[in-house]
């Protein structure tokens, strides 16, 4: 027996249509995170720089400050007067999952939003 | 018709439904001298409640086994004369500090904090002198250490401890431990050490990257995993140099100096926080070929990973673990 289409259906349809059009986009498109983004926290204070754009800037905290620079989607600690000096060393960050901390000056840098990288990283 | 377009909308909205299961809650604190990330899914119940008991517990444990903070048990040992009862948990690490030592004929050693304050690699590093060096190591010596019920006992007075290389492994455990009983999984950072538990909602295994000594930009691979600890010792992030040479935090409690023998990297898998730890800067002091002795013997359930100036080595387990990039 032939089903005869009704208005319900193609209001249905439509849903569908449009549904599977956002996902298409969600999943496909390229998203504007995908480039990620460093987040810096000094103690509870967290802020967000693009890694996309190339850049230099300084964060004071506690006694120290510390020299931060962004380059090519990679973000370092490029010079500190801590005393240990390990967020130096840390080198540079650029994938999901690093991250470089600095215990003296209590400041983090983490990348985010980016989708390849892992959990975590160990070391 | 009605059934198929009630099926396919449903699958829409489940695979929408997952994305958003990605998100975590995350805390990250300070404590123990390093940085803590812990990581709970988004939608737990009471999420940022459960974040606070467990940075609570972080910093129970840090006043219990910190070797600077002047009222833990640490310091009133090192201040007494010859013997101090211990909490159970402070009594649980020192005996697997202890039983680490033996294994590994002091490889890893809990007495060795005059070494570590001597060289001062925390405050910028010191290059002592070898009469400096001498009068350190003559304090420095786990077998003067024995324990008796929960009495931790010295041989010597002279004899101080410093936890620092397992308590940071035993309170990721702990910590990850009280987490997992109210969470389906989630993560903890500890420094260097990473611990995983529960199943990710990508039905994915855990993939806990090994950053790369010779270019910490970069990992040298991954471990795979669906569960457990994951520590690391290595020599690339906490030294310092002196006239062209590099002095880092690693050292041999025969010579007093640091580890100098190719390794630069070990990283560990075990289901036991506390083991890891300690595991993981004893094989660095032992290398490869002498850890793969303690391997084979079976005493403890472990897989190491090495990167030396030879290259990579690791244990059986490991190779089916770790891909490398």
């Amino acid at each position: 027996m032939k089903e005869k289409i009704k208005l319900g259906d193609i209001v249905v349809i439509s849903l569908v249509f449009i549904a599977a059009l956002t996902l298409f986009f969600c999943f496909s498109a390229p998203k504007k995170e995908d480039a990620g983004t460093l987040s810096v926290s000094v103690g509870t204070q967290k802020t967000q720089y693009p890694l996309d754009k190339d850049d230099e800037f300084e964060i004071e905290s506690g006694s120290y400050t510390l020299k931060i620079e962004v380059k090519n989607g990679s973000v370092r600690v490029k010079s500190s007067d801590c005393p240990d000096k390990t967020c130096v060393h840390s080198g540079r960050i650029s994938k999901k999952g690093q991250l470089i901390a600095c215990v003296p000056a209590r400041v983090i840098l983490e990348i985010e939003g980016k989708e390849d990288g892992y959990d975590f990283v160990a070391g | 018709m009605r059934k198929f377009l009630l099926i396919l909308i449903s699958l829409i909205f489940m695979l929408t439904g997952c994305s958003f299961e990605k998100g975590y809650a995350v805390r990250d604190i300070y404590a123990m001298n390093t940085v803590i990330s812990l990581n709970i899914p988004q939608n737990t119940k009471n999420a940022e409640e459960l974040l606070s008991k467990a940075e609570e517990l972080i910093y129970f444990y840090e006043n219990s086994l910190s070797v600077t903070k002047k009222e833990s048990e640490v310091s009133l040992f090192n201040k007494s004369k010859d013997k101090l009862e211990l909490s159970p948990d402070a009594f649980s690490l020192i005996s697997t500090a202890l039983d680490v030592s033996k294994n590994t004929n002091g490889a890893y050693d809990p007495t060795c904090l005059y070494l570590t304050e001597l060289w001062d690699i925390t405050n910028g590093g010191y290059l002592p002198t070898d009469e400096e060096i001498s009068s350190a190591l003559k304090k420095t010596d786990y077998s003067l250490l024995s324990t008796e019920k929960n009495t931790l006992k010295k041989a010597s007075s002279d004899i101080k401890i410093d936890l620092g290389g397992v308590a940071k492994g035993y309170s990721l455990q702990k910590a990850a431990e009280l987490l997992a009983k109210d969470t389906e999984y989630g993560m903890i950072s500890f420094g260097g050490n990473v611990g995983v538990w529960g199943k990710k909602p990508d039905g994915l295994k855990w993939e806990i990257g090994i950053k790369d000594p010779f270019d910490t930009n970069d990992v040298i691979g991954y471990f795979r995993i669906d569960g457990g600890y994951v520590s690391v010792s290595g020599d690339y992030e906490r030294f310092f140099e002196k006239d062209g040479v590099r002095y880092h935090h690693i050292f041999d409690t025969k010579t007093g100096y640091p580890v100098d023998n190719g390794v630069h990297s070990v990283a560990v898998y075990t289901r036991d926080g506390a083991l890891g730890d300690a595991l993981s800067t004893a094989l660095f002091v032992m290398g490869f070929e002498k850890s793969l002795e303690l391997y084979e013997s079976n005493i403890y359930d472990f897989e190491a990973l090495f990167v030396t100036d030879n290259g990579l080595f690791m244990t059986e387990g490991a190779k089916e673990l770790f891909t490398e990039k």
